[in-house]
């Protein structure tokens, strides 16, 4: 089997993984932030570049400007997590965390790291849990981009097999909602599913 | 005894199984993959307990705890979710949920919920 | 345990970064060697106090809210780097270099002991690094700005190579280069192929000697924009030299080019100029066939502008 034939049982696995470890990042958020989140179902797919990018063109539209944060994570298993909102929500977000009602560009950059920290660090390390591995965390940085042309040149020619696990997360009150990405590539997918394997070994038995 | 399991996720419903048959091992069970597939189980088959997803396609557990409630105001019902926020525990117990528990369900979590149910 | 310890303490001083122990309500628990160094806070002056009787300037909200994080979680948070300094404010040293005058930092919280509720702050100065971000920036802007100048400067050069300065028609140059092409893309066809006009303004010398140049000039520039304006768009106009300008008329047979030279003769017949009166031309015309070169194509019209000056002037031949 080579690297990027998931089963339906690998995939029903990842997602059933991912859904608890969303349920762990909206509880942190309520927790740490004060704010109640819904989750939507996770959308999972092994794919390349090109369906990447028609996947994103079809979820984010392209008349808007993003925050864009990325934050790389290594260890037995490893990628990239992505956290997408628009600037009004970034706004929001902002405007809740430093209480200010106009806030400055340092305030919202600086909020949308907070999120994403809270984010990835309460998804990936969930996941990653149940899948009995622990990863690091690197320095995200946040990019102000423009339509949803999120995937740069140079990531292209780096990207060939790709995980894609995606979700939404929507908090109401606040009006702040946004887009996660979970990438994954190369020999981490084989670690991937071998971890998974392991797992349905474990239910199978 | 006759148990209706209801989650889009197969390996979840397999792992729950696993987990119940350990204390119950003549369980008869019935599994549905949405709410809408689990309240005509629930219906047909009047199950003495129902394990219940909360994130589904089609319609959710929400809807579906509403609609098996309004059948049988009897119904013992344990959702078993990812979302652990205080306040989907407190819509589903309003909505007449026995009991909530968090994902992922494991031997001990089982036995706990388990102990709180009639038979 | 004490070898350990003083170890630790070695360590601790001699990292290459500013590095602090710090509990949930500010207060500084350790301050190494580098910090004591960059900001002038010695770490016995500053233990034990909160972080806030130095540096009050700091959103401790937000500072607060990011220690919870990294001791609920147990994982590192981090401040975003990438525009302001939204940490304590460091003074650079740097003498050379005047575009930051504090270190813009890139900060990392990661939890340290988390029964004491104590994390770790590690500051590293990236201040080099976003000069040269900013500095690139600069250059970026300036090799844009130069570029526009040079694709102006460019297009103006390219304009005068190819116009003849005196009618601003195509020049020469520019009717062989259209010529060359149209004979290395053309699929020959009896129907539909290409031609060429050449005209020349009948006894022009007559009118320099008469009325002086400057109204030979104007007549020059009279018939030029009198061409321009009755050919077909897409057909080329370029003046030959002295009194001789070509047109190169496209998806034509015989009948049809010679009808754009009659039109052409009439219109100039008609035009009326001030300070002189009414001047007439003659015409040559050829169309293309399978063989020709640029140099037969132009045989075969000065061999009919020859004729039509032959047989009478302000006529038009075709050959």
């Amino acid at each position: 089997m080579q690297a990027s034939e998931f089963s339906d049982d690998h995939l029903d696995i990842l997602k059933e993984l991912m859904n608890i470890a969303m349920g762990n990042a909206t509880a942190s958020i309520a927790d740490l932030l004060q704010a109640f989140g819904t989750m939507h179902i996770p959308y999972i797919s092994v794919s390349d570049l090109n369906g990447l990018k028609s996947f994103i063109e079809e979820t984010i539209p392209n008349d808007r400007q993003y925050y864009v944060t990325k934050q790389l994570f290594g260890g037995m298993f490893g990628g990239e997590f992505i956290f997408v909102m628009t600037d009004e929500s970034a706004v929001n977000l902002g405007n809740y965390l430093y209480d200010i009602s106009k806030p400055e560009r340092a305030d919202i950059l600086d909020a949308v790291v907070e999120l994403t920290n809270i984010l990835s660090a309460t998804i990936v390390s969930r996941l990653t849990e149940e899948l009995n591995t622990k990863v690091q965390f690197f320095v995200p940085s946040t990019e102000l981009v423009e339509g949803n042309n999120l995937i740069g040149l140079a990531e292209i020619l780096d990207y060939h097999k790709i995980i894609i696990v995606s979700t939404q997360m929507v908090f109401q009150t606040q009006n702040i909602s946004g887009y996660i990405f979970i990438l994954t590539k190369g020999e981490m997918i084989e670690r991937l599913r071998h971890l998974i394997d392991q797992k349905l070994e474990e239910l199978y038995a | 005894m006759k148990v209706l399991v209801v989650d889009d996720s197969k390996l979840a419903r397999l792992s729950l199984i696993k987990t119940l048959k350990e204390y119950e091992p003549s369980a008869e069970i019935f599994e549905a993959e949405n709410g809408a597939i689990g309240v005509e189980f629930f219906k047909a088959e009047h199950p003495r307990v129902v394990f219940l997803d909360l994130t589904m396609p089609v319609m959710d557990g929400y809807e579906a705890l509403k609609l098996m409630i309004e059948i049988d105001p009897k119904a013992q019902v344990v959702v078993v979710s990812a979302d652990i926020q205080t306040q989907a525990q407190a819509r589903v117990l309003s909505l007449g949920a026995k009991l909530m528990v968090p994902k992922p369900i494991n031997s001990e979590k089982m036995l706990a919920v388990l102990q709180q149910l009639v038979f | 345990m004490s070898e350990n310890l003083e170890y630790c303490t070695i360590v601790f001083d001699s990292l290459e970064n500013g590095t602090l122990i710090i509990d949930e309500n500010c207060i500084v628990w350790a301050w190494n060697k580098w910090l004591e160094i960059n900001t002038g806070i010695s770490s016995e002056s500053i233990i034990g106090k909160s972080l806030e009787l130095f540096y009050p300037e700091i959103n401790y909200r937000g500072f607060q809210r990011k220690i919870r994080t990294t001791l609920r979680l147990s994982t590192p948070t981090f401040y975003d780097a990438s525009l302001s300094n939204r940490f304590i404010t460091i003074p650079r040293n740097k003498i050379s270099t005047s575009l930051l005058t504090t270190m813009q930092l890139q900060v990392t919280i990661s939890p340290y002991i988390a029964e004491m509720q104590r994390v770790m702050v590690s500051i590293h100065d990236i201040s080099d690094l976003h000069e040269l971000k900013m500095t690139l920036q600069q250059k970026m802007a300036e090799i844009v700005h130069l570029n526009t100048i040079l694709t102006k400067d460019r297009k103006r050069i390219e304009i005068l190579s190819i116009t003849d300065p005196l009618t601003k028609l195509y020049n020469r140059q520019k009717l062989n280069d259209v010529l060359e092409m149209m004979l290395l893309r053309r699929h020959w066809n009896e129907e539909n192929s290409f031609g060429m006009i050449i005209t020349d303004v009948d006894y022009f010398k007559k009118v320099n000697d008469t009325y002086g140049h400057q109204v030979g000039d104007k007549v020059l520039i009279a018939v030029a924009n009198i061409l321009s304006q009755t050919i077909r768009t897409g057909d080329i106009l370029a003046r030959w030299g002295g009194e001789e300008f070509v047109v190169l008329v496209s998806d034509v047979d015989k009948e049809k080019i010679c009808f754009v030279a009659e039109k052409l003769r009439t219109a100039i017949e008609q035009m009326n100029i001030p300070d002189m009166g009414t001047i007439t031309a003659s015409f040559g015309v050829s169309l293309f066939v399978e063989g020709d070169t640029d140099e037969t194509l132009m045989y075969r019209s000065d061999l009919a502008l020859y004729r039509a000056k032959k047989n009478g002037r302000n006529r038009v031949e075709f050959s």
